[in-house]
């Protein structure tokens, strides 16, 4: 912490605020620490309280990093005249419930705003405010490497006058608490402005009636071909509506993905905007292990499957179908491959005939992704659906040329001779414990255990058998552990392992009577993998080779 | 500079009641005036990060990395302020490994012959918890800043020892406490310093880590090659450091008295008086803790429940945070005015490379960039050997207080005078 006259580039305060304790501070209630100059707003103050600084440069822009505090106000940058802490444009994040970022003028009238940001406790974004004398005003949110685009608005005429009194920058907190770095000046912008713009994919936009959003969040176009529906805020109930009604009876469809620590999510069909009617297909019980279940609204539930269905970040298929006065939800793997759960035919007879609604699609207490449907109003086929082999015995080819050898479940053959083979084993899952199968090469250059592997094929393990050795490999490719111990031969039975111990993963290699070959050490990984649920597959790579053996052995 | 502890206030002498510590004083009147972030501010409370990393030095720190297994997991090659000049393991396997993670040539074939090495500055000590305390001395006796794994020791007399020769030498010293940068640690530090709190009143926090007979996990923890390894029998209270980090880390506060009630597994071979190297009995801890603040804190490290994680709840009289638990309850931070919502990512403040997952709740990228960065900036670390053994001291009382059917006891205080 520095003194007052060790601080560069700070220049007045308009502020009130007690001292903290006899804490060397630059002004009372603001504090400054380095080597990255940091000015740190220490003291809440429901008014105004605002930090004149030096911004190096020169230029258009007008930036600052700004890293909100949690109380439900403000903190940004204020753009100013000759007063130096007196706003002309205050650029700031609001850390109310509803967050959001927001352009006021010198009597607070709200120049622009998009609330659709939503809430960024603590989370460092770069505020810019670009001048021009003839457009006006633009602002944008990035984020605090600059890298991404979090909002931005259009030019915003202000007056000539305005932008080029401008000469002065302060940063300043209004019932918050914040941190603000690397205030400066520049003559180029950290993003163009762009049609595709965050702000612009909102859902709802202002002037659009297609959607309608009930219960807040954060809804938003994943990109521009409004394809990926996105609910970013951890909110406790939000749906969004397309607001079209829906046919009597048909069969809707959407991809679905849960964010990890989300509480539960579905589609809703035939809702209306109090929710007060309607069904809702819907991913609930455990949190992150639940099971599919059917809803009515006012909330009464209709059914309910066992727990262990549906998982955290994983997508998959949703299905609600109405027809002859039936109704029929199920849950799919995200190739459309296999049924993971599937409600009976609920008769809707005794019920109050419900009239068509709205398609509309909702999350509890957390944030999730749905796809699949058009952006029309139109439910559609979720993509992928036939890509995967369906090989019988629980298994799933993704690519290769995979036969049973005898009884299926017993012995599986891949015999492509060039690529990546991979065959996945749904039913054989699990966190914690030990993965193993049994493997003869019989011309491939590598065999591989998928262990704790995500059916979505993003995380998980493998314990790969080369011409060049052994190693322990992420999903993503990322080498953990090699050894050139042991190869992969033709014709030599191995058993591959794959161990998960809390945060700690590792591999062995094992020949046909069990004696130990080699074994990694323990790699430390994400501790998400405690909990995590993943399953079996095998791979191998230009050339064939028999499976067999495969299990998992649980550990508590 | 030892940023932890200069108080900066300006209290008068003798202003302080009896019966508390200058810092608890500090704390009790700064939480009953609703003034807990300037109580922070008072104790300079490091730990906090700039929001966005920049680099502000080409400086790199030459360092040597012992221990091949949790070792293994840090980040020091990625450092853009660090180098790893060697590594040593005494099982070569597990130096091979060391080399091949940080991409280096040169092994030692013990910390004895590594600490010799001229060109080394700091050595980052993650071999087998009796042997901390004395391979921190060796190295801080060799003139290398040393951070440790924890816990910093087993002993008093050995805490004794650590703040003797870490004051002698002006070295820095750093225990790599993951459960400090857990996101939700580092979220309730940064809400407790804005006082969204009020003044903490309770906090409970555990580790458990169940390895119970016949599991894979007991095997791979307590035995290599058929051989005892010093998990065997380990006193879950003398590894008390993943929960105590989660009060002294958010409040600095210190734990000043201990009631542990431990329990004695029935038919498990790794446990008992005779047993065990330690003399051990007891496979949990279940402790109750008061600060220096008059505040109570609930602590249980259990090496046998049917549970599993590091987590905290946080309890103030505006405000409660509570982890996510193995259980399945999701993390929530409750609060008037503050609505309930997922934890910031503070990955902004670490170099890029950096910026990536790692076991114990993440922590370990922060680890690594908190030691590099004390030593290029020449400040005390967040976790430095005073709060280092703020964390671990109690641990060894509550687990004296154990053979003692939970007697209170008071716990020693290493801080400076």
């Amino acid at each position: 912490m520095r003194a007052i006259g060790a601080i560069a580039g700070v220049l007045a305060c308009a502020c009130c605020g007690g001292d903290a304790m006899g804490v060397p501070t630059i002004h009372p209630g603001w504090e400054s620490a380095g080597p990255v100059e940091v000015l740190s707003r220490t003291v809440f103050e429901a008014g105004d309280a605002a930090l004149a600084v030096a911004p190096a440069g020169s230029g258009v822009s007008w930036r600052a990093v700004v890293e909100a505090g949690p109380y439900a106000g403000q903190a940004g940058i204020r753009l100013t005249g000759s007063d130096a802490t007196a706003a002309v444009l205050d650029l700031a994040v609001d850390g109310s419930d509803a967050g959001g970022v927001c352009l006021a003028g010198a009597r607070g009238e709200v120049l622009w705003s998009d609330s659709g940001l939503g809430s960024l406790l603590y989370q460092p974004v770069w505020l810019e405010a670009v001048l021009d004398a003839a457009a006006g005003v633009r602002v944008q949110v990035l984020d605090g490497d600059a890298t991404a685009l979090l909002a931005q608005s259009p030019w915003l005429p202000v007056g000539s006058d305005l932008a080029r009194g401008i000469d002065g920058m302060a940063v300043f907190t209004r019932g918050n608490t914040a941190r603000f770095c690397l205030w400066e000046r520049a003559q180029k912008p950290l993003a163009p402005l762009t049609p595709d713009n965050p702000t612009a994919l909102r859902v709802p936009r202002a002037g659009d009636d297609a959607w309608a959003v009930v219960g807040g969040g954060a809804w938003r176009w994943e990109t521009g071909r409004r394809e990926v529906l996105l609910q970013t805020r951890p909110t406790e109930r939000t749906t969004a509506f397309m607001t079209p009604t829906a046919p009597a009876e048909g069969m809707w469809r959407c991809t679905i993905r849960l964010d990890k620590g989300t509480c539960g999510g579905g589609m809703v069909v035939h809702g209306d905007r109090d929710l007060a009617q309607g069904f809702l297909a819907w991913l609930g019980g455990s949190y992150g292990n639940g099971r599919l279940m059917v809803y009515q609204y006012p909330l009464k539930c209709l059914w309910s499957g066992p727990d262990g269905i549906w998982h955290w970040d994983t997508d998959y298929v949703l299905e609600a179908e109405i027809r002859g006065g039936t109704l029929r939800a199920r849950l799919l793997a995200a190739d459309g491959a296999g049924i993971l759960a599937e409600s009976p035919s609920l008769s809707l007879d005794g019920e109050t005939p419900v009239p068509p609604g709205m398609i509309g699609f909702q999350t509890w207490r957390g944030t999730g992704r749905f796809g699949g449907f058009g952006a029309g109003g139109e439910t559609g086929p979720a993509a992928g659906r036939d890509s995967a082999q369906d090989l019988g015995a629980g298994w799933r080819a993704l690519a290769g040329d995979w036969r049973w050898i005898g009884p299926p479940g017993q012995t599986l053959r891949q015999s492509a001779s060039e690529g990546a083979a991979t065959a996945l084993a749904p039913m054989v899952r699990g966190a914690r414990g030990r993965f193993r199968c049994r493997v003869t090469p019989a011309g491939a250059h590598g065999v591989s255990l998928l262990f704790q592997h995500a059916e979505n094929g993003q995380d998980g393990f493998e314990c790969c058998l080369a011409e060049d050795g052994t190693s322990l490999r992420t999903a993503a490719g990322k080498v953990l552990w090699t050894s050139p111990a042991v190869r992969c031969q033709a014709g030599q039975e191995r058993v591959l392992e794959g161990i998960v111990a809390t945060d700690r993963v590792r591999v062995r290699v094992l020949d046909a009577e069990g004696r130990s070959l080699c074994e990694s050490v323990d790699c430390y990984v994400s501790d998400t993998n405690n909990e995590r649920v993943g399953i079996l597959g095998l791979r191998c790579r230009d050339g064939a080779a028999e499976f067999r053996g495969w299990e998992f052995h649980g550990e508590p | 500079m030892d940023t932890g502890h200069c108080g900066g206030t300006s209290l008068q002498a003798g202003a302080v009641p009896a019966g508390l510590s200058r810092r608890g004083f500090i704390r009790a009147a700064a939480g009953s005036l609703g003034l807990a972030a300037a109580a922070d501010a008072a104790a300079a409370l490091p730990g906090i990060l700039p929001p966005v990393w920049r680099q502000t030095s080409d400086r790199r720190i030459r360092i040597g990395v012992v221990g091949g297994r949790f070792g293994l997991s840090f980040h020091w090659h990625e450092h853009p302020n660090c180098t790893v000049t060697a590594v040593s393991d005494l099982i070569p396997q597990r130096r091979a490994a060391l080399q091949q993670r940080y991409a280096c040539e040169r092994a030692y074939e013990s910390l004895e012959k590594l600490v010799l090495d001229p060109e080394i500055e700091a050595v980052a000590v993650f071999t087998g918890a009796p042997d901390h305390a004395r391979h921190v001395l060796l190295c801080l006796d060799h003139g290398k800043h040393v951070i440790s794994a924890v816990p910093a020791c087993l002993t008093l007399d050995e805490a004794a020892a650590l703040k003797a020769r870490k004051e002698e030498t002006g070295l820095t010293y750093m225990m790599a406490e993951t459960s400090y940068y857990r996101r939700e640690c580092m979220t309730a530090r940064r809400l407790y310093r804005d006082g969204v709190f009020g003044e903490m009143v309770y906090c409970e926090a555990e580790y458990y880590h169940p390895w119970p007979p016949g599991s894979g996990e007991r095997h791979n923890l307590a035995f290599h090659n058929g051989e005892r390894t010093w998990r065997y029998g380990l006193p879950p209270m003398l590894y008390p450091t993943h929960s105590t980090a989660f009060l002294i880390g958010v409040t600095k506060e210190r734990l000043v008295r201990v009631s542990c009630v431990g329990h004695r597994p029935v038919g498990d071979e790794m446990y008992g008086e005779a047993a065990n190297a330690y003399g051990n009995p007891f496979d949990s801890g279940m402790a109750m803790f008061l600060t220096d603040a008059g505040h109570p804190f609930r602590c249980n490290v259990c090496w046998n429940i049917h549970a599993h994680g590091e987590r905290a709840q946080w309890f103030g009289t505006k405000a409660a945070l509570y982890s996510a638990g193995s259980g399945g309850q999701p993390t929530a931070v409750l609060a008037e005015g503050l609505p309930r919502q997922s934890l910031p990512d503070f990955g902004a403040a670490l170099p890029p490379a950096l910026r990536v997952d790692s076991g114990h709740g993440g922590s370990h990228p922060y680890l690594t960039h908190e030691f590099v960065m004390s030593l290029v900036e020449g400040r005390a670390p967040a976790v430095d050997l005073y709060e280092a053994l703020a964390y671990t001291v109690p641990g060894i009382v509550a687990h004296q207080s154990s053979f003692r059917d939970g007697e209170q006891l008071p716990i020693a205080d290493f801080d400076p005078a």
